[in-house]
């Protein structure tokens, strides 16, 4: 099947377990498992929603969602490889505040084009993004440590330079850039949808795909074995700023001015949906397409409890017990399924022990 | 002489133990009594740390009996162990390096009363089993303050505070200075005439003739002699550790060329190397042997990168020298290390073999960093034929493969792309005979395509069968050097303690 030599044992027919098949590696890896979960969560919440309201299954609250959970998606599939090579960014919502002030202080205060205003506030992203990277990996400061100081840093100068308040003497068109669609989809989703694609090419197709798990599942290794551990982790950590640069450029266009207290909680947002699509907190393992799936299943479950006309504080409690419940169970879950692997492996071994000693 | 009787503390009779097929214990007989002190000896892999990993709790045998104290017993943890009275000091200090010398004595044994410590009536007790060990140390230091010899008799302290009736020491004086192993040693003689079974274990033979009482030594995981120890020479105890006859050990003809691959020069490091140099040829295998903490793996590490160095030399014909080096650049140079320690050095247990073999050499199948995962898919399952790995498939997880199959998944990493140099570090430990074979197989394939290799082994057999040329080191400096036909297994291990004539 595959070339690999095999052993005697192997051919014993009680050694035909799932292992061998490539659908049984592909469900045996635990982010697989989570997904599969993680897309029956999504269903049924769908399914429910869509008898227990009317509009949820309305083109126009189905674009109303995909546009809400495009700014925290963008940045998700940045901060899922952050995560994954055992790292963590705090700081994306605040990067959010500092790309809208930086692009609408531009465009306001300095009369540049759009465009090239829009350019500059992902960019200041990609600044702290550089600065958090330098920090982490080149002063080896603790990843939490640094990203919740550059979050109250960002936070500080987006409102410093904004004044306190949202910047005034921005032109109409600064909102066109979320407002507006290509074909019938708004650009928010447009851009989302080709960063999630990128990203997962990424993740699956190159080197720096590889890199990335390598470093977080063992970093000794990764280092012996030759990886760029630290240049692996500097892209990582620039890419997830200017994402979030891009994300803060998206929701401040939206509300058509920069807000320095725009995107406040947006980093809990974000590792919430990362973390509800099966990114391990201890890195090594994570899927893109598992975030989005979990950024997915915040925004409906938001969407639905609005259409339900729950209060936000409930939804703050249900969203909270939600992660808390899907993580949970997933903890069980995997344990009782690497037990039972486990034993199963355990018996193999002795059986082949014993073919051995014939 | 040592049949069981009233006064033996400990009888180990029979012991077994395999660890994913690798047998470590094959019939391991041990006999402590009151008031002895013990040596436990052997080459390194002989089974002396499963043996004290059994007394731990710490490891379950697969058969054979312990009785201790009069009774048959069966350790499920280390928790059943110590409440028997039994104590192991590792040789890396268990204290806690932030806690007090107060704190540290008493962890695990706190006297509460209502979760309040009761804190007084301890540091009492705390003062005089110290002061018993002749120590005068104030109490409120912190353990990371200590000196390593005061670190072991606060451990000393703690075992006796716990009523202890046999106390295990690994390695106890691997850290230590002379004076310190001489108050250790006064220690241990008070000890063992209050009444308390001792089990020494040391690489330093001279050192343990004279403090202990008896001896037994294990090879290959079985006793092969107990004797009494002021009636035994070092030779003697050498002869019972080697003990083999050599003729079975694979043997190779040279491949060494002219060229000069690397060239080492008075290499001193942080991590205890002192002016170790040697030059190593293409297609030349130098053995490097050592006991634990003669500067084995720190040369590895230097030698590849992984390390800084502090003065000295490395030069290979392809790679940076000096601060510049790096593991990144050595691996782009053609150099590969083969680690000590495969699952926390080696291995990515989350994924596949592919993954892990193909992780040393990127650009064999990136183009632009894209991978071409058909190419990629070929050149694993063509390493995967050559080093025989045998597995269900290429994208199975390695933590699932036995102890050999994941050498050779780390093996083949860098052999796909041709080493200029291959830095082995204890290749076979805690691989099955089969794979052993296979492994020094595939090392005279290398050297026969002109690979040089630096094979550092704490296995004597391995280093003189394998290799052209052997250095020793001892204490981080070359002790002395041998082409592998002129040395014999003593004269290597005499060396190897310092000994050398």
């Amino acid at each position: 099947m595959t070339g690999l030599e095999r052993t005697a044992a192997d051919v014993v027919p009680a050694r035909r377990s799932s292992i061998g098949s490539g659908l049984g590696i592909w469900f045996a890896r635990p982010t697989s498992k989570t997904l599969v979960m993680n897309l029956g969560i999504l269903i049924a919440l769908s399914v429910w929603l869509s008898f227990a309201t009317s509009q949820f299954t309305t083109s126009q609250n189905i674009t109303n969602v995909l546009g809400q959970v495009s700014f925290i998606g963008i940045s998700a599939c940045l901060v899922t490889p952050v995560m994954v090579a055992g790292g963590l960014d705090l700081s994306v919502g605040s990067i959010i505040a500092v790309a809208g002030v930086t692009a609408a202080k531009f465009v306001a205060d300095a009369h540049w084009p759009l465009g090239w205003a829009f350019l500059m506030g992902a960019l200041a992203g990609g600044v702290i993004g550089a600065l958090n990277a330098f920090l982490i990996v080149g002063m080896k400061i603790n990843p939490v440590i640094t990203t919740l100081g550059t979050m109250y840093i960002g936070r500080g100068l987006a409102n410093v330079v904004a004044g306190g308040s949202p910047v005034t003497g921005v032109p109409f068109s600064f909102n066109d850039l979320a407002t507006s669609d290509v074909g019938p989809i708004p650009v928010p989703v447009v851009i989302f949808a080709v960063i999630a694609l990128v990203m997962i090419f990424v993740e699956r197709k190159t080197i720096l795909g590889r890199w990335t798990v390598a470093s977080g599942g063992n970093q000794e290794a990764a280092r012996l074995s030759g990886i760029p551990i630290n240049r692996t982790r500097v892209t990582l950590y620039i890419l997830s700023g200017l994402a979030a640069g891009v994300a803060g450029i998206l929701l401040n266009s939206r509300i058509a001015t920069g807000d320095p207290n725009s995107g406040t909680g947006f980093e809990f947002d974000v590792i919430v949906a990362v973390v509800l699509g099966g990114t391990a907190i201890t890195g090594g393992q994570g899927k893109i397409i598992g975030s989005i799936v979990g950024v997915l299943i915040v925004g409906v479950l938001n969407n639905g409890l609005n259409l339900l006309g729950v209060s936000t504080f409930y939804q703050y409690i249900v969203q909270g017990g939600v992660l808390i419940f899907a993580v949970g169970v997933d903890e069980v879950f995997r344990h009782t399924w690497g037990n039972i692997l486990r034993r199963q492996r355990f018996e193999r071994r002795s059986q082949r022990q014993a073919h051995g000693s014939n | 002489m040592d049949t069981a009787s009233g006064t033996d503390l400990l009888v180990i009779d029979e012991l077994t133990k395999s660890y994913d097929g690798v047998q470590a214990l094959r019939g391991a007989n041990l006999v402590v009594g009151r008031g002895e002190i013990h040596a436990l000896l052997g080459e390194n892999g002989a089974g002396k740390s499963t043996l004290i990993k059994t007394l731990a709790g710490a490891v379950r045998p697969d058969s054979g009996t312990i009785t201790f104290d009069g009774a048959a017993v069966e350790f499920g943890s280390r928790a059943d162990s110590m409440n028997r009275g039994i104590s192991v000091i590792f040789q890396h200090a268990n204290l806690v390096p932030q806690l007090t010398v107060a704190e540290n004595v008493v962890l695990g044994n706190e006297q509460r009363l209502f979760g309040y410590l009761r804190d007084g009536r301890q540091r009492e007790a705390t003062h005089e089993v110290l002061a018993r060990l002749g120590m005068r140390i104030d109490l409120n230091r912190t353990a990371a303050s200590l000196r390593a010899g005061e670190r072991q008799l606060v451990e000393i302290a703690r075992a006796l505070l716990q009523e202890t009736k046999l106390l295990i020491l690994d390695e106890p004086t691997a850290s230590l200075g002379t004076e310190e192993v001489e108050h250790l040693h006064q220690v241990l003689l008070e000890l063992r005439d209050s009444g308390i079974g001792i089990i020494y274990v040391s690489h330093r033979l001279e050192e343990v003739l004279s403090v202990s009482d008896r001896l037994t030594v294990l090879r290959d995981g079985r006793t092969v002699g107990t004797r009494i120890a002021a009636e035994t020479s070092t030779a003697d105890v050498i002869q019972l550790m080697i003990g083999r006859d050599a003729s079975h050990v694979f043997r190779k003809t040279s491949d060494a060329r002219e060229e000069v691959v690397l060239r080492v020069r008075d290499l001193t490091t942080p991590t205890g190397l002192q002016g170790v140099g040697f030059d190593l040829h293409a297609g030349e295998i130098l053995g490097v042997y050592g006991l634990l903490g003669s500067g084995r793996t720190e040369l590895a590490r230097a030698v590849y990168g992984a390390d800084p160095i502090g003065s000295g030399l490395i030069e290979t014909p392809t790679a940076p020298t000096g601060r510049k080096r790096n593991p990144y650049r050595a691996a782009r140079a053609g150099i590969g290390l083969v680690p000590e320690e495969r699952t926390t050095q080696a291995m990515f247990p989350l994924l596949s073999i592919t993954d892990n073999m193909s992780s040393g050499r990127p650009w064999l199948y990136t183009r632009w960093g894209v991978i071409r995962n058909r190419r990629r898919r070929h050149l694993v399952e063509e390493m995967a034929r050559r080093v025989r790995l045998k597995a269900a498939s290429a994208g199975q997880s390695i933590a699932a493969l036995s102890g050999g199959n994941q050498q050779k998944v780390v093996l083949g990493r860098w052999m796909l792309g041709n080493s200029r140099l291959l830095i082995l570090d204890d290749p076979t430990v805690g691989v099955d005979i089969g794979a052993k074979e296979e492994i020094y197989r595939l090392i005279s394939e290398l050297t026969a395509d002109g690979t040089a290799v630096l094979l550092l082994s704490s296995e004597v057999p391995e280093v003189l069968g394998l290799s052209d040329r052997v250095i020793v080191l001892f204490h981080g400096a070359v002790a002395a050097t041998y082409t592998s036909d002129d040395v014999s297994e003593q004269a290597l291990l005499r060396a190897a303690h310092g000994e050398a004539a």
